[in-house]
């Protein structure tokens, strides 16, 4: 079975995220939205799998592998799994 | 002397790297990526530019290649190998130097002369510098931010810090292995350089140790 597995890759806590810093500072805040965002990239993987399971562990073996994200710097998980 | 110049797609440095070997007497071989093989090189320069497009993260898919795995066993072979700015950021995601370059604080593309100290003179690029001298160089990057995760030795400080480096990193070094933000290659001739020729000694000293 077809699924796709939304994999969200975002820099640790302890990493300075000026974009996202910028969104708060230069955007939100200005609106008197009073809400932090930090920016992050979110890869949607399309690969074969049986069930839901297998479909992420298969996204996360293939991030660490490729090194989808650095793990100097950066977390992965996934935020969504999908039948297609 | 072989030096190979390393090329992936969207470098755009090599041909800089080739005039700054030249004008110290040196010659250069721009080498595909595909036509790269280890063994062959007394030493190598992963020049700047954008590899694939900075596409994933600056460096991430050039690091991923057979190239790269070449170019690390010419490293555990004790040959010189200098990554400038891409260059740099692909020898840490191959792992080949320590820590990471992430996007640049304040966000953006940064691009302008700026200052850096000699911290280390005991590499292959380094020799002809004197520690704690200060040499201008031009910058141009929007990933360049040094995140250090393991124990790093700092060859190049920025006394002007353009990116929001940790401890004011310009360059760093592992063995033979240097990277480094800013551009020596840029800074050699001085018909075209207008911010000095700050970068020569670095080519110098690789004409220097090769010549042991």
């Amino acid at each position: 079975m077809r699924y796709v597995v939304y994999l969200n890759v975002t820099y640790k806590p302890t990493i300075r995220e000026p974009e996202g810093e910028t969104i708060t500072r230069e955007l939100l805040k200005r609106l008197g939205i009073d809400v932090e965002a930090r920016a992050g990239k979110c890869l949607q993987l399309y690969l074969e799998a049986e069930n839901d399971g297998e479909a992420v562990e298969k996204a996360l073996k293939i991030a660490r592998e490729a090194r989808l994200g650095n793990p100097n710097v950066h977390t992965f998980e996934v935020v969504k799994v999908a039948k297609l | 002397m072989k030096i190979a110049v390393l090329k992936f797609p969207g470098t755009n440095g090599e041909y800089d790297v080739i005039k700054a070997l030249e004008a110290v007497d040196m010659s250069g071989e721009v080498v595909w990526y595909k036509d790269y093989a280890p063994g062959k090189y007394d030493a190598v320069v992963v020049a700047g530019g954008f590899s694939y497009g900075d596409r994933l993260r600056a460096g991430a898919i050039a690091a991923k290649t057979k190239a790269t795995s070449h170019l690390a066993e010419d490293v555990a072979r004790g040959t010189p190998v200098l990554g400038i700015c891409n260059g740099f950021q692909i020898l840490t995601e191959a792992e080949l130097l320590p820590g990471a370059l992430v996007p640049n604080d304040p966000p953006g593309f940064v691009c302008k002369w700026i200052r850096v100290r000699v911290e280390d003179n005991d590499t292959p690029f380094t020799t002809l510098y004197e520690r704690g001298q200060v040499i201008r160089l031009p910058v141009a990057h929007a990933e360049g931010r040094y995140i250090p995760t393991a124990p790093y030795r700092v060859v190049f400080r920025y006394v002007d810090n353009p990116n929001g480096s940790i401890d004011d990193v310009a360059g760093v070094a592992q063995a033979n292995v240097l990277g480094m933000m800013p551009h020596p290659e840029r800074a050699v001739d001085p018909h075209v350089s207008r911010g000095g020729t700050g970068g020569a000694a670095l080519w110098l000293s690789l004409r220097q140790w090769l010549k042991k």
